[in-house]
């Protein structure tokens, strides 16, 4: 991701002339407050270091050619000239302009030199000169996929000591002239790429460091969480052992011996306590079973929805209703007894329901309860629907409802739970091949739809009776 | 006749004070959530002189109605534990920040109950987290 080499990874293809052109044009038109101050300061360094190279090659090829030919003067001046400026401008926030600046100085010094009196390209030596420029451009193509600093000085030099070979021959001072734009083009499309590199290098480690802020976010999410969840866990532990404890400790003392209605309600009062111990504990080991994967279904043929409903009924529903006496629970016993018998794993059915029917309650201060099932025979497929007229799930909340953790987070709040029934149950509809869904409006209520395949496909019969591998 | 009131959601651990007391003269008395609360403490024939709040209680929690009895003038005066499962560190110490005059954990330490009682309610801080 850091790498600032790959091609694909360029933002412009400048490896043609007329797109590399383009997209010039395409940033010389950008407004110059896109770049970032952070950048801006490194942008600035790495050209200011370009540019020092720059006036160190330009200057040698200048000083040679004046030596060679002082007609060559103007060029030299206005070279320096423009040098200077490009300089001062690299300085300012303006690096973006400096940049294209330094590209544009040498088909502008082609052009002055053409221009020039006193100076005919029409002799014998214009060969030399196109020869001078056929190459610089060749190079110039190289160049311009090169980035590193150092192959750029290589090829830098092996182009002076081309030039120094063609020198001990005696044609014009047009081959220096030709040297001097040639400098002056390479060292302007290398100041291009490189400050363009650069930038492009910045603006994806500034990437990255937003990628890098948003996973310690994340992290930081998690790990709050978990927290919360080993806080939940601990309240969840402590409540039903509150009961066991204090109800225990009753029945140690005299003043109940004589009593056994009030030893009867305390032993009662303890059991439930303990399987609600019982219910924790298991939840937590189907979370630690499907975090590792390692779920195990006991899959049986014939086996009857009417059956499992009965049994939820009977062990979970009666002491809800005990509690919640003016709930209008309601079973379609009509509907489910003429389900077809099913392939599935009926103690885990029963804890889907179990975890979708205690949760209506839960949630459903008054009103009703209704479960049904319906059978969709070309499918084949058995939808159990629980449906409550209670709080409802806030859209907001929707998203979490099968998040283990999240769910702990919000269930601690307001005191209801682990909230590991939802995310266990919709693991074990898809582990028997089904999908478990919900619809809900705040206030008005939720209904939880259980799609069960009658025989789940092969390969999750074959996965979930091996421990889920 | 004074009383001690105790906001509990939970119906085990409120049959369980509720064997507990009478603690010496001290009755109890019992509210499963906290609706309207500030009101029906003032509707009391008299103002208890303890009160223990459960955390996890609704519509306000017990740091709700902790803060909402130390505005009241009448009631500021009184002192208010917290009894709750929620005790990890982080928990701990947000309880004492947010100015409750003691805590015991659940399960409740029945044997020492009535006298964390009786040495709050004479002004004491316990702090009775195990």
């Amino acid at each position: 991701m850091l790498t600032d080499t790959t091609p694909e990874n360029q933002e412009f293809e400048i490896k043609r002339f007329p797109s590399f052109l383009q997209s010039v044009w395409r940033e010389l038109t950008k407004p110059s407050s896109t770049i970032k101050s952070e950048t801006e300061r490194e942008h600035v360094r790495i050209l200011l270091s370009i540019s020092l190279i720059f006036i160190f090659f330009s200057s040698l090829s200048i000083f040679t050619t004046i030596f060679l030919s002082p007609d060559v003067i103007h060029i030299v001046i206005i070279s320096m000239f423009l040098l200077i400026a490009i300089y001062m401008l690299a300085r300012t926030r303006y690096v973006r302009l400096a940049a294209y600046a330094f590209a544009l100085i040498p088909p502008l010094a082609i052009t002055s030199a053409v221009m020039l009196p006193g100076l005919s390209l029409m002799d014998g030596s214009t060969r030399a000169a196109l020869y001078n420029a056929g190459i610089g451009i060749v190079l110039a193509g190289l160049i311009m996929n090169i980035h590193d600093l150092r192959r750029y000085l290589a090829i830098l030099i092996i182009w002076f000591a081309l030039t120094l070979f063609v020198d001990q021959y005696p044609l014009s001072e047009v081959i220096n002239l030709g040297r001097e734009f040639f400098f002056l083009t390479i060292t302007g499309i290398v100041t291009y790429t490189g400050t363009h590199q650069r930038l492009n290098y910045l603006r994806r480690l500034e990437v990255a460091l937003e990628e890098t802020r948003q996973a310690k976010k994340e992290v930081e999410l998690a790990n709050e969480a978990r927290m919360t969840f080993f806080a939940s866990m601990s309240h969840e532990l402590r409540t039903p052992l509150n009961a066991i404890q204090g109800f225990s400790h009753f029945l140690t003392l005299d003043q109940y011996a004589s009593n056994p209605e009030k030893v009867k309600d305390f032993a009662r009062r303890i059991e439930q306590s303990g399987h609600q111990l019982i219910y924790l504990v298991n939840d937590l080991l189907d979370i630690s079973a499907m975090m590792s994967g390692s779920l195990n279904l006991h899959f049986e043929d014939d086996v009857r929805l009417s059956e499992i409903i009965r049994a939820v009924n009977r062990n979970i529903v009666d002491g809800l209703l005990i509690e919640h006496s003016s709930m209008d629970y309601r079973c379609d016993f009509d509907s489910i007894l003429d389900m077809p018998p099913m392939i599935a794993d009926s103690k885990r059915i029963g804890q889907i329901l179990n975890n979708l029917i205690s949760n209506a309650f839960k949630f459903t201060e008054e009103g009703s309860i209704y479960v049904s099932a319906i059978y969709e025979a070309d499918e084949s497929k058995i939808t159990i629907s629980v449906a409550d007229t209670g709080i409802g799930i806030p859209e907001d909340e929707q998203p979490h409802v099968f998040k283990p953790f999240k769910q702990a987070v919000d269930a601690i709040r307001v005191g209801n739970g682990t909230g590991l029934g939802m995310p266990i149950s919709q693991y074990l509809t898809e582990a028997h091949g089904g999908t478990l869904t919900f619809e809900s409006e705040s206030g008005k209520g939720t209904t939880f739809y259980c799609q069960l395949p009658v025989k789940p496909p092969s390969h999750l019969l074959e996965k979930y009776s091996h421990g889920g591998k | 006749m004074r009383s001690v009131l105790y906001i509990e959601d939970n119906a085990d651990a409120r049959l369980i004070l509720k064997h507990i007391f009478p603690i010496d003269d001290l009755k109890i008395i019992c509210y499963p959530d906290s609706h309207n609360i500030i009101k029906r403490i003032q509707q009391l024939h008299h103002i208890p002189v303890l009160i223990i709040l459960d955390i996890h209680v609704e519509p306000l929690t017990g740091f709700d109605i902790l803060k909402e009895l130390k505005q009241e003038s009448a009631f500021s005066a009184i002192p208010v534990v917290a009894l709750t499962a929620s005790v990890t560190n982080d928990e701990v110490k947000e309880l004492r920040r947010s100015g409750f005059d003691g805590a015991m954990s659940k399960p409740i330490n029945v044997p020492d109950f009535p006298e964390f009682v009786r040495r709050t309610i004479a002004g004491e801080s316990i702090w009775l987290i195990s």
